[in-house]
């Protein structure tokens, strides 16, 4: 039987039986009945006594007599099934066809083949697509415009009840991508992955170390680990930051560099100095490519690069002189430019001006921020309208009041700055106790001048008694205010412009396990980070003479604490964290490049590198919490959760935790470690109750050390779950769904693991008590060694005192930080 | 005119008035007319007056930097020709509520509900002068004179104006409790219809990423109109229970002709402004939605539906919704100004 049967796409195919019967099965099963080999031959026969007949025979031709065989004998309601079910395959392809039919230079088929196979459902029917693009369409559109307009309808169409079409946006987004690819490749010569290294190293966007460390044999080897399957799970939006951010581009503004490649070549830099680079190529690459651990901006951007800046958060303690000032100010604007996250503290500057010899308030803060302000703005892109950088006092500073008013709703001039206030234990007190007490505000620079200290150089008791001392001190002059006054600015400020942040400084130096080297300030933009700085100060101007006989001056700096973390998220939705196994190898590997990662970077500012050789910073956040929360069917303000909030993070410590102590074993501890509240148990003392398991890792840790001086600090983690499609740091989702701008582009984001079974686990933000957000973060900081970011949610109804309480229980729970103060805007029903 | 449908205009200053929350009714009330918000009866006031100042907004917040590239370089040229003459129609309906709301204000007895209808008043003019800003950010002042008389150039414009305008000089003419119905109701239709359908439009473009500085401002805008929809909706319905008598199957026959009138013109309107030359929208969304509009105006003050198949809102216009709050638009709270915060002044002061 040498039958053939001509396929929908022209291609001529063996007629094979089997086909048939498969599908005439398929349609028995559906209705729970099957097919009788006796019935399947009968049927064969009728057809083949037709088909037989004919010289040339289509699919069409074969449908037709399947569904008169049935009929012939008597299998009424399988030839109904099948005459829908063939019926609605051909609207599905009348609408493929009329997607494909568009576009001539390009050639869709298969990827909507692949689209309507990964995507079943009636919520994903391509007649969605197609009405959605119809109605967006023009006549004057060229096929450029209409390829964006097809994405465009994709994109619109996602919602909480079908939040695949980011996904399907994103293929279509991504097909576009490897068009340009493949002509760029074409006209630059590049046949395979090492000519393409070959090509952007000698171009000057791969650093030439890809060449040095891995031979043409060794990449030819990597080319076969890259898995374009993975391309799946990069949605639309994920993908549009990739774009945006991440994707090397030439000269010429066209992408080169395709998301897989991407991926591989910054492995491929993070593993160059391992012993087995092969080996750890393939595994970084699987926990990027999966989503699983996603390293931050900086990462996905530099790494690979020439000049590779991979960390992130640096922080700045600004010293009390005109020369401290711009010495910050000029390090500042070379860090604005490669990364965001940053920190600055003006605790230390005076009120009063450098002119004067008196103590006179001069606004010095305030007249300092805007230098700072013009400074970033002068850095800032053309359409960027505020910038990213925090900036902290101390809640005695003389300057408060005048800080307090920095951001305003009234239209006022504003600062591209964040506004953070330091806040002693001692304050909460008083607020929570003595609500009418007085509060004392005075110039750090007048404290040293007549006490010969520096009162933000101290905390705790410490810091108490000396504020006390200043206080009853008559020859410094104090602005004196009522605390209530104070708490009424701040409760007004974080109302309407949910700044200015809360930073508990006593709360986050009591907690430092390194607190034998220093001392901590402030914290960075979103105030995670919670490490050692200290300030710089010019030691001295003098003139050398070079080796090559050039007259050069030299300013010297005192050596400080500059901190920088190299920071990662882990994706939680995306792995099977309740496996041990599983979750404790995402960490060790994310642990490990991420320390691997600390000596490969560069950067302009030399003091932070030299911070970052002593303490060895890592910022391990998450994403996807409310995700794997609402999964498993647990509301976010249950005391389940407040369980399994402290299974996962305890399990999370210990894995991070372990995976620094055995690279230790293999790499020498921190340079630090010594006196550390690592080595001397005291961290772990601190919090009590310690299981058999972390008994143990404790003794290993005071044995054989810890790579890394700071390990966790779990942060908003923005850009990580965009890229991997899960939700933001460790707080609860603030929409289920809603667009995001970037002031270019509305892009709908969905909550991606909505369901019907989980829809209602995902309670937004604003449903949620905000006194509930602090007792879960109270269990999950006592795993955390730096902070976490985290938001409140109030609504229009709240009260001065409801808010001031929300402060209060946020330092009764041991919590380093408040970020923002959010509030909705009310609607009518 | 029977004594019961006349409709008393409220004095200055009425001694022997009666007091207490009991007497006070939409209109015809005998109160003294003194500010009585201490015995307030119509409670949803208090909330909607709260709701409202925090929601207080200034056009100026609103970057428009992108908007005026988009105005010259982006917008084909039937997009600027439909973004002007939208412009225009709601300039001219927020100049109209501005002078007719006091008109309406006089016969309401309630002083807690003029105080609202006040509020209302003053939010239109702030409206006002947001399409001033647009104006002015935008067009150059020849350009701005054609946008904001444009009915001097155009004669169907023209003809619609005083179309709707002459529904409330009617009133004007011959102010009884019949026709105070109809006044209320022809408000209902100028925001509830025709502010919505020119929304609509301005979403559209913003949806198709051109001028999205105007629809941040307009989706400020719909925000405060929901709020007088809501205010109005509330007027009607007590109106009907204080005066059952009044709501006859004739009058409620006429109310739903007027809706259905205003609907079938502003479809006629929309095919001359919008057409079919617009990205997004096609003759048969616009009619659909406006249609599904007209039915939602009239269930939501009691009246029933008047488009068969339209008490759905329409598949193809779902996005209307999404586009038009500020909630569901997340600015990256880090580098771009929020929109969201309201003002402190409604913060209690309970320290």
């Amino acid at each position: 039987m040498n039958k053939k049967i001509i396929k929908r796409d022209g291609r001529i195919e063996d007629f094979k039986d089997s086909k048939i019967l498969n599908a005439i099965s398929k349609t028995f099963k559906s209705l729970n009945l099957s097919l009788s080999e006796d019935d399947g031959t009968k049927i064969l026969n009728l057809i083949h006594a037709s088909i037989d007949l004919k010289e040339e025979v289509t699919v069409e031709d074969v449908q037709d007599e399947v569904e008169k065989a049935l009929m012939a004998l008597d299998f009424y309601d399988i030839a109904k099934s099948y005459i829908l079910y063939r019926n609605s395959r051909t609207q599905i392809r009348e609408y493929r066809d009329y997607i494909v039919s568009q576009f001539n230079s390009y050639d869709l088929r298969l990827l909507f083949k692949n689209i309507e196979k990964d995507f079943p459902g009636n919520e994903y029917s391509l007649l969605h697509l197609v009405n959605k693009y119809k109605s967006l369409l023009v006549a004057e559109d060229n096929e450029i415009t209409k390829m964006d307009t097809l994405i465009k309808s994709a994109l619109e169409l996602t919602s909480i009840e079908a939040p695949k079409w980011d996904y399907i946006a994103g293929r279509i987004e991504l097909f576009k991508l490897y068009i340009d690819i493949k002509t760029k490749s074409k006209e630059y010569n590049i046949t395979s992955f090492f000519s393409k290294i070959k090509y952007l190293v000698d171009n000057d966007y791969y650093g030439s170390y890809l060449l040095t460390k891995y031979s043409e044999d060794e990449i030819n080897k990597i080319e076969k680990m890259i898995l374009k399957s993975r391309d799946r799970l990069i949605s639309y939006s994920s993908l549009d930051i990739l774009k945006s951010q991440c994707l090397i581009k030439t000269k010429d503004d066209s992408f080169i560099e395709s998301p897989q490649e991407m991926f591989m070549t910054i492995a491929m830099h993070l593993a160059m100095n391992e012993q087995d680079k092969l080996i750890y190529v393939k595994k970084f690459y699987d926990i990027l490519s999966k989503f699983e651990f996603v390293f931050s901006l900086p990462i996905l951007k530099n790494a690979r690069r020439p000049s590779s800046q991979l960390s992130n958060c640096f922080i700045d303690i600004i010293d009390d002189s005109v020369n401290g000032i711009f010495n910050s100010i000029s390090n500042l604007a070379s860090t604005y430019k490669t990364c965001s996250g940053i920190g600055l503290y003006l605790g230390k500057l005076r009120a009063s001006s450098y002119l004067d010899n008196n103590y006179e308030s001069n606004n010095g803060i305030i007249k300092w921020l805007k230098v700072i302000n013009e400074v970033v703005e002068a850095i800032n892109k053309k359409n960027y309208v505020n910038g990213v950088v925090t900036c902290y006092l101390d809640v005695w500073h003389k300057n408060l009041l005048e800080f307090l008013e920095l951001k305003n709703n009234k239209g006022n001039y504003e600062y591209s700055i964040l506004p953070a206030i330091c806040y002693p234990d001692y304050f909460w007190k008083l607020a929570r106790d003595n609500i009418n007490a007085m509060w004392f505000l005075m110039d750090p620079h007048e404290i040293y001048e007549v006490k010969n200290y520096h009162l933000e150089d101290y905390y705790g008791i410490e810091w108490e008694n000396r504020y006390l001392d200043c206080v009853h001190d008559d020859r410094i002059n104090k602005k004196e205010v009522p605390i209530k006054e104070i708490i009424r600015l701040i409760v007004k400020s974080a109302f309407e412009t949910g700044t200015p942040f809360c930073f508990n400084r006593d709360i986050a130096n009591k907690e430092n396990p390194n607190k034998h080297k220093g001392m901590i300030y402030a914290s960075n933009l979103c105030l995670e980070i919670m490490q050692n700085n200290s300030s710089s100060e010019l030691l001295d101007v003098s003139k050398e003479v070079t080796s090559n006989n050039n007259e050069v001056i030299v300013k010297r700096y005192k050596e400080n604490d500059y901190p920088t973390s190299l920071i990662g998220s882990i994706c939680l939705a995306n792995l099977d964290y309740e496996s041990d196994s599983k979750l404790e190898e995402v960490i060790r590997l994310g642990v490990r490049a991420l320390d691997n990662a600390i000596d490969l970077t560069t950067s302009i500012n030399l003091n932070s590198l030299e911070t970052l050789k002593k303490y060895r910073s890592l910022g391990i956040g998450v994403s996807g919490y409310h995700d794997i929360v609402a999964s498993k069917l647990i509301s976010f303000d249950s005391e389940e959760h407040l369980i399994f909030a402290n299974n996962l993070f305890s399990r999370i410590s210990y894995y991070v935790l372990k995976a620094s102590n055995e690279l230790a074993i293999e790499r020498g501890a921190y340079p630090y470690f010594n006196g550390s509240e690592y080595e001397n148990g005291n961290y772990f003392e601190r919090h009590g109750n310690l299981s058999i398991k972390r008994a143990k890792l404790k003794s290993n840790i005071q044995n054989y050390g810890l790579r890394n001086g700071y390990l966790l600090a779990l942060g908003s983690s923005r850009y990580a779950s965009l890229i991997s499609s899960t939700s933001q740091g460790v707080g609860p989702i603030s929409s289920k769904f809603y667009y995001e701008t970037n002031s270019k582009i509305m892009m709908p984001r969905v909550i991606k693991g909505i369901n019907e079974e989980t829809i209602n686990y995902y309670k937004d933000a604003y449903e949620i008590n905000s006194e509930y957000l602090i007792k879960v973060n109270q269990v999950i900081n006592r795993f955390i060694d730096q902070g976490i970011t985290l938001n409140l949610y109030i609504n229009n109804s709240y009260s001065m005192r409801q808010i001031l309480d929300l402060y209060i229980k946020a330092y009764e729970a041991n919590l380093k930080s408040v970020y923002f103060v959010r509030s909705k805007s009310l609607n009518y029903d | 005119m029977n004594e019961m449908d006349k409709l008393i205009k409220k004095s200055l200053f009425n001694s022997r008035g009666e007091i207490g929350s009991k007497f006070k009714l939409i209109v015809n009330a005998n109160l003294t007319n003194i500010n009585d918000f201490n015995n307030i009866k119509y409670d949803r006031v208090s909330n909607w007056y709260r709701t409202s100042i925090s929601n207080f907004w200034i056009p100026e917040e609103v970057n428009m930097n992108l908007d005026v590239k988009d105005y010259r370089k982006a917008l084909t040229i039937a997009e600027r020709r439909s973004y002007n003459k939208t412009l225009s129609f709601l300039i001219f309906l927020d100049s109209l509520q501005t002078l007719n709301i006091p008109n309406i204000n006089q016969y309401i007895s309630a002083p807690e509900i003029s105080f609202c209808l006040n509020i209302q008043c003053f939010q239109e003019s702030i409206h006002s002068q947001a399409y001033a800003y647009i104006l002015d950010t935008l067009c150059s002042p020849s350009e701005r004179n054609e946008i904001l008389y444009d009915f001097r150039n155009d004669k169907l414009v023209l003809k619609r104006y005083e179309f709707i305008s002459n529904a409330y000089q009617e009133f004007l003419n011959d102010s009884n409790l019949n026709s105070f119905i109809k006044v209320l109701v022809a408000n209902y239709i100028l925001e509830g219809i025709y502010f919505y359908s020119g929304f609509m439009f301005f979403y559209n473009l913003g949806r198709n990423n051109k001028m999205v500085g105007t629809a941040e401002i307009i989706r400020n805008v719909n925000r405060d109109e929901n709020s007088h929809l809501s205010l109005f909706r509330n007027i009607i319905l007590e109106l009907r229970k204080e005066r059952q008598n009044l709501f006859t199957k004739e009058m409620e026959l006429s109310l739903q002709a007027m809706i259905k009138e205003a609907c079938r013109q502003e479809i006629e309107w929309a095919f001359y402004v919008i057409g079919n030359e617009i990205r997004g929208l096609d003759i048969t969304m616009i009619k659909d939605y406006i249609m599904y509009l007209g039915n939602l105006r009239c269930s939501s003050i009691g009246l029933k539906p008047i488009f068969e198949g339209h008490e759905k809102e329409p598949q193809s216009m779902t996005w209307v919704s999404k586009f038009s709050k500020n909630d569901f638009i997340k600015v990256d709270e880090v580098s771009t100004k929020t929109n969201l915060y309201s003002k402190s002044s409604t913060l209690k002061d309970d320290l």
